[in-house]
C-alpha cells in the first residue's frame, strides 16, 4: 500500500478529527475541569452521521417484536473491498413482517472509506443491493484471487458475494452455500479447516423457524417474559444445523457437515462462530456462542472431523455449571501467557462470561475475578477484545440491547437501549469497568446488536461500527490519545489462503511476547479487520514477528517497524520451521 | 302449546345429552375429542348455552390459553355469574401474558371466593403486581398469607413473590420498607442477600446473609447463601466454617455439600472434594451442579471416562429440565 496515500489521508481525517473535536470543545472542556471527576480514559464518540453512514437499520417491529424472528438484528463486516489499503464498511441490513414493494425495500449497505474519516455509500455501484431478513457477515478470499468476498447470512437463503475487482457477483447457488431456503443464518467465518490452502465456510444456524406457521406473543407460557406476553422462543423451538462447508476449489463448495461430524451436536441456536486453535496445535477449532443451550468448541481432529469439547473443555457452561443464553464471543490472549482465551456476551440477568484457556485442553470460567461480573443488567450482543489504548493489553468492548421492545413498559429500569460497556484491562488479568469515563459514544443508550472492530484511517487506533436494530448506525472514533505504540500485521498466503486466515501471529518485544490470529467472523454474526493489532504500550522496537501459516510454514521477519502497517507474504521471511505435519495435497493439485 | 313444548324438550335434551357428553371427555382430558363434538353442537344447534363455557374449559385444559379466553368471554357474556368461566378467564389471561386483562375476572373471583380459591387470589396479586399496582398486590398478598396490610411481614412477603417474579428493585424497595418497620424481621436480610447475589454483588450478598445469621442463627439455607458468596469472593476458609456450620443444622440437603465440594476443588483438597461432591449427589442425584464439578474434579485427576460420564450427566439433567418447559406447538 502506498505509504504517501496514508499520510494524506492521515492528515486529512486529523483535520476532520479536529472539527469534530471543535464542535463538542465546549463539552470536553465542563468535562475536563469539572471538580471530583476521574480522569477520562477515553473519549469515544459517535460519528457515523457525518461520516456518512447514512442509510438506517431496518429488522422487524419497532414498538413490538411479534416474532423471534426480528429480535436478532444484523451485523458488520470491516474489509477493504476494493484493495486500495482502506478499510470500508457493510451493514447487513433486514426487512418487516409486512415487507416492502421492490422499489422501496432496504438494502444491505457497502461504504467505500474516502480516506478523511467519511465514507461513500456504493452499495449501487459495487452490485450489493439485496433485500430480505439478512442476519451476519462473514469475509474471506475463497478464490485466492487477491480479493476479500463476502458471504452474507439470511433468514432464507444465504448469499455469496464473489468480488470481482471491486464489483461483486453473487454466486450462492453456483458455488453450492446458498443453503435449502429454509434455514436461519446467524453468524459466519471462512476458515482453512482442512489447511489445504482453500478457505472453507462454517456457518451457524439458529433455529428452525416457520414464519408462516409461528405463535403470537403470550401463546404459550414459553412466550412469557416476567409474566408479559413476547415472542415465543428460542427453546421451544427445534434448533438449527450449524453447517460446514469445504471448498473444492474453482469455486465450488460442498456441505460436509456429516462427514465432519459438525451435525453431531445439533440443535443448539447458535450465533456467533469464532474460529481458533485453542490447543495450540497448529489446527483451527471453532467455537460457536449458543442462545439458551450448551456454547460448542468444535476440536479440529486434523483428519476432516470435529469433536464437540465444549462441555469437557469447560466453555459450554459458565463456573456453576449452567448453560447461559450466549450471543456474541472473542478470542484474545487476555493475559499474555501463550494461549488464546475466550469471551461471552449473554442474556440480561446473567453476567459475560471470560474463559481462561489453562494451556492443556481445558478452560476456566474466571468471569468474576476478572472483574467482569459486576454487570447483570445489560444485554449483551457483539463483542470484541480491542486494546484501544494500545497498552499492549486487549481491552473488552460490549455492546448491548434488550430483545424485548416491551421491556421499557415495566418500569424496572430495565431499558430496551443500553449504553456500551468498556472494559480496561489491567495488565493482571483483572478488568476496569471505564464505561462512565469513555466518552458519550459509550454511554449513549441505543438497541446495539452487531460489532466491528477495524483500524478505519490506518493509524492505529481502532474504531468500531455498531448496528443499532431499527436505528442509525454507530461509528466510534476515540479522541483521546496516547503516548504508545503499535503494529498492524496484514497476512498473504501463498501456499495458505490468500487472506492468511488461520495464520497464528507471535510478536516478540523486549519486555513480552504476544499473540493472535488471523480470523474471520467473530463478534456478533460480524467480521472485523483482519490486520492483526497489536498494542506496545512504551516499547517501540519489535524484535521479530513469528508466522506459523496454514499452510504449515513458519516464518520469522526481524524487526517490523512499530507505528506501521505491515504486509507479510508467504515465503517472505526467514524460515524458521514447519508447524505439525503439513497436511497433503488434495485432488493432486 | 302442548305440542310444542312435547317438541322443543326432545332438541333441549338433545343439546343437554351433548354438553353432558363434552363435559365428560373433557373431564377425561379428550380435549380434542371434546372440541371438535362441541364445535359440531355449535353448528347444528347455534345458540346453545354452555357450548361457550365448554370450549373455554377444553381449550384451558391442554394450555391453550388464547383460545380459552376467547370461549371464556363469551360464556361470561351468557352467563355473567359464570364463576369457573370467570376464574379461568382471569388464570387464561395470566397465562398468555395479558395481566391487565386478567385483573377484572380474577377481582370477581376474589368477591365471591373471599377465602377461597387461593390459585386465583394469588394470580390476582402476580397480576396486580405486574401491572405495577404495587400496593393492591400488596394487599391481596397480604389476605392471602392472613398477614396484616402494610404491616413488616407483607412487605416481606411482596418483597420475596417479586423477586421470584424478576422485578428486582421493587422487591428491594418492598424488603427494605419492611426492615425499616421492624428491623428484625427474619428473613428480610436473606432477601436482600438474595438480591444481591443475583446481581452478582457478592460482598454486599455477604453481608446480607450475615446479617440475616445474626437474627436467625438457625436458618440453614443462610449458612449455605454465604457460603457461596466466600466461595465466590475466594475466602475459601470461610466458606469451609458456614457450609460446616450449615450440615449440622441439616444434612438432607445437597446444597451445602455442593458448594463445599466447590471450595475444597479451591482449596486443591481433591479427595475431600471428591468425598463431599459424592455425598451431594447421593442426596440429591438430580443436582447438575455436583455432577459437574465432580466431572471437573475427575478431569483434573486425568480420570477422563470418569469425567466425561459425569459431564454428560450434568449436560442431560439440564436438557431434560430444557425439555420439561412447556413446548411450542
Amino acid at each position: 500500500m502506498g505509504s504517501g496515500s496514508v499520510r494524506v489521508g492521515w492528515i486529512l481525517f486529523a483535520v476532520f478529527l479536529i472539527l469534530q473535536l471543535a464542535t463538542t470543545h465546549t463539552r470536553s472542556e465542563q468535562t475536563i475541569s469539572a471538580p471530583n471527576k476521574p480522569p477520562a480514559i477515553a473519549d469515544f464518540i459517535d460519528i457515523a452521521s457525518t461520516a456518512g453512514l447514512s442509510a438506517s437499520n431496518v429488522f422487524g417491529g419497532k414498538e413490538s417484536s411479534t416474532y423471534i424472528l426480528e429480535s436478532t438484528g444484523t451485523g458488520a463486516a470491516i474489509f477493504d473491498y476494493d484493495n486500495d489499503g482502506w478499510p470500508d464498511i457493510f451493514l447487513v441490513n433486514g426487512t418487516r413482517l409486512d415487507g416492502f414493494d421492490a422499489k422501496n425495500a432496504p438494502t444491505s449497505h457497502l461504504y467505500r472509506n474516502n480516506h478523511d474519516g467519511t465514507f461513500t455509500d456504493v452499495t449501487e455501484k459495487v452490485g450489493l443491493v439485496a433485500s430480505g431478513w439478512g442476519q451476519g457477515a462473514c469475509v474471506g478470499d475463497y478464490d485466492n484471487d487477491g480479493w476479500e468476498d463476502l458471504y452474507v447470512t439470511y433468514y432464507g437463503k444465504n448469499r455469496l458475494y464473489h468480488n470481482r475487482h471491486g464489483t461483486f457477483e453473487e454466486v450462492a447457488d453456483i458455488a453450492g452455500v446458498a443453503g435449502d431456503g429454509k434455514t436461519w443464518g446467524s453468524g459466519c467465518a471462512f476458515v482453512d479447516y482442512d489447511r489445504d490452502g482453500q478457505l472453507d465456510l462454517v456457518v451457524a444456524n439458529y433455529a428452525n423457524f416457520d414464519i408462516a406457521h409461528a405463535s403470537p406473543p403470550g401463546k404459550y407460557p414459553s412466550c412469557l417474559w416476567k409474566g408479559i406476553a413476547v415472542f415465543c422462543g428460542p427453546r421451544g423451538l427445534p434448533g438449527g444445523r450449524n453447517i460446514l462447508y469445504r471448498n473444492l476449489g474453482k469455486g465450488r463448495f460442498q456441505d460436509v457437515t456429516v462427514s465432519a461430524h459438525i451435525d453431531r451436536t445439533m440443535g443448539h441456536y447458535c450465533f456467533s462462530v469464532s474460529p481458533f486453535d485453542f490447543d495450540n496445535d497448529g489446527w483451527p477449532d471453532i467455537y460457536m456462542s449458543c442462545d439458551s443451550a450448551p456454547s460448542i468448541l468444535y476440536r479440529n481432529n486434523r483428519d476432516g472431523t470435529f469433536t464437540d469439547v465444549g462441555i469437557f473443555s469447560g466453555v459450554a457452561y459458565n463456573v456453576d455449571g449452567r448453560e447461559q443464553a450466549g450471543m456474541g464471543s472473542t478470542v484474545a490472549d487476555y493475559d499474555g501467557d501463550g494461549n488464546l482465551d475466550l469471551f461471552r456476551t449473554n442474556f440480561s440477568d446473567d453476567t459475560p462470561t471470560l474463559y481462561h484457556n489453562n494451556g492443556d485442553g481445558t478452560f476456566a470460567d474466571v468471569t468474576y475475578p476478572a472483574g467482569l461480573g459486576s454487570s447483570t443488567r445489560y444485554l449483551g450482543w457483539g463483542t470484541m477484545f480491542f486494546d484501544f489504548d494500545n497498552d499492549g493489553w486487549p481491552d473488552l468492548l460490549l455492546v448491548n440491547g434488550h430483545v424485548y421492545p416491551e421491556v421499557d413498559s415495566l418500569k424496572l429500569g430495565i431499558d430496551y437501549s443500553e449504553p456500551k460497556l468498556l472494559y480496561h484491562n489491567n495488565g493482571n488479568g483483572k478488568f476496569a469497568d471505564v464505561s462512565s469515563r469513555a466518552g458519550p459514544g459509550i454511554n449513549t443508550p441505543t438497541p446495539a446488536r452487531g460489532l466491528a472492530v477495524g483500524d478505519l484511517w490506518n493509524d492505529g487506533r481502532l474504531s468500531a461500527v455498531v448496528v443499532n436494530r431499527n436505528g442509525a448506525p454507530s461509528l466510534l472514533v476515540n479522541r483521546t490519545t496516547y503516548p504508545n505504540h503499535w503494529i498492524e500485521i496484514k497476512t498473504v498466503g501463498t501456499n495458505s489462503n490468500r487472506s492468511g486466515i488461520g495464520a497464528r501471529l507471535v510478536l516478540k518485544t523486549a519486555s513480552r511476547t504476544q499473540i493472535d490470529e488471523v480470523r474471520s467472523g467473530s463478534s456478533y454474526i460480524s467480521n472485523n479487520d483482519m490486520r492483526v493489532h497489536f498494542g506496545l504500550g512504551t516499547i517501540n522496537r519489535i524484535e521479530s514477528l513469528e508466522v506459523r501459516w496454514p499452510s504449515g510454514l513458519v516464518e520469522r521477519y526481524w524487526n517490523p517497524r512499530a507505528d506501521s502497517i505491515v504486509v507479510v507474504i508467504e515465503g517472505s521471511g526467514q524460515p524458521v520451521g514447519r508447524t505439525m505435519q503439513r497436511p497433503p495435497k488434495k485432488d493432486g493439485v | 302449546m302442548l305440542t310444542l313444548s312435547l317438541v322443543a324438550n326432545p332438541v333441549a335434551q338433545q343439546e343437554d345429552q351433548a354438553l353432558a357428553t363434552a363435559h365428560s371427555l373433557i373431564q377425561e382430558h379428550k380435549n380434542q375429542e371434546a372440541i371438535i363434538q362441541l364445535k359440531a353442537l355449535a353448528a347444528s344447534h347455534p345458540g346453545t348455552k354452555g357450548i361457550s363455557h365448554e370450549l373455554g374449559i377444553a381449550y384451558y385444559d391442554q394450555a391453550d390459553y388464547m383460545e380459552a379466553a376467547t370461549y371464556l368471554e363469551e360464556a361470561l357474556r351468557e352467563n355473567p355469574e359464570d364463576r369457573d368461566a370467570a376464574q379461568l378467564l382471569g388464570l387464561s389471561y395470566y397465562f398468555s401474558g395479558n395481566p391487565a386483562q386478567a385483573i377484572p375476572a380474577l377481582e370477581k373471583v376474589r368477591f365471591w371466593h373471599l377465602n377461597e380459591n387461593i390459585d386465583a387470589i394469588y394470580v390476582l396479586g402476580l397480576c396486580y403486581a405486574l401491572n405495577r399496582n404495587y400496593p393492591e398486590a400488596l394487599e391481596t398478598f397480604a389476605h392471602l398469607y392472613r398477614l396484616e396490610p402494610d404491616s413488616a411481614a407483607s412487605h416481606l412477603m411482596l418483597g420475596r413473590i417479586l423477586l421470584r417474579q424478576g422485578f428486582d428493585p421493587v422487591a428491594e424497595q418492598e424488603v427494605r420498607k419492611a426492615l425499616a418497620l421492624s428491623p428484625h424481621l427474619p428473613l428480610a436480610h436473606f432477601t436482600l442477600g438474595e438480591f444481591y447475589a443475583y446481581s452478582a454483588d457478592y460482598p454486599k450478598a455477604a453481608q446480607e446473609f450475615q446479617q440475616e445469621l445474626d437474627i436467625n442463627p438457625g436458618y440453614a439455607p443462610a449458612f449455605n447463601h454465604l457460603g457461596d458468596a466466600f466461595w465466590r469472593l475466594k475466602r475459601n476458609e470461610d466458606a469451609e466454617r458456614v457450609l460446616q456450620d450449615s450440615i449440622w443444622l441439616d444434612s438432607t440437603s445437597a446444597e451445602p455439600y455442593v458448594i463445599l465440594g466447590k471450595v475444597f476443588m479451591a482449596k486443591r483438597q481433591l479427595p475431600q472434594a471428591e468425598r463431599t461432591l459424592r455425598r451431594a449427589i447421593a442426596v440429591d442425584s438430580g443436582n447438575y451442579t455436583a455432577h459437574y464439578f465432580l466431572g471437573q474434579l475427575y478431569r483434573e485427576l486425568g480420570k477422563t471416562a470418569a469425567a466425561e460420564r459425569e459431564l454428560k450427566i450434568a449436560a442431560h439433567i439440564q436438557q431434560l429440565q430444557a425439555q420439561n418447559a412447556p413446548r411450542i406447538r
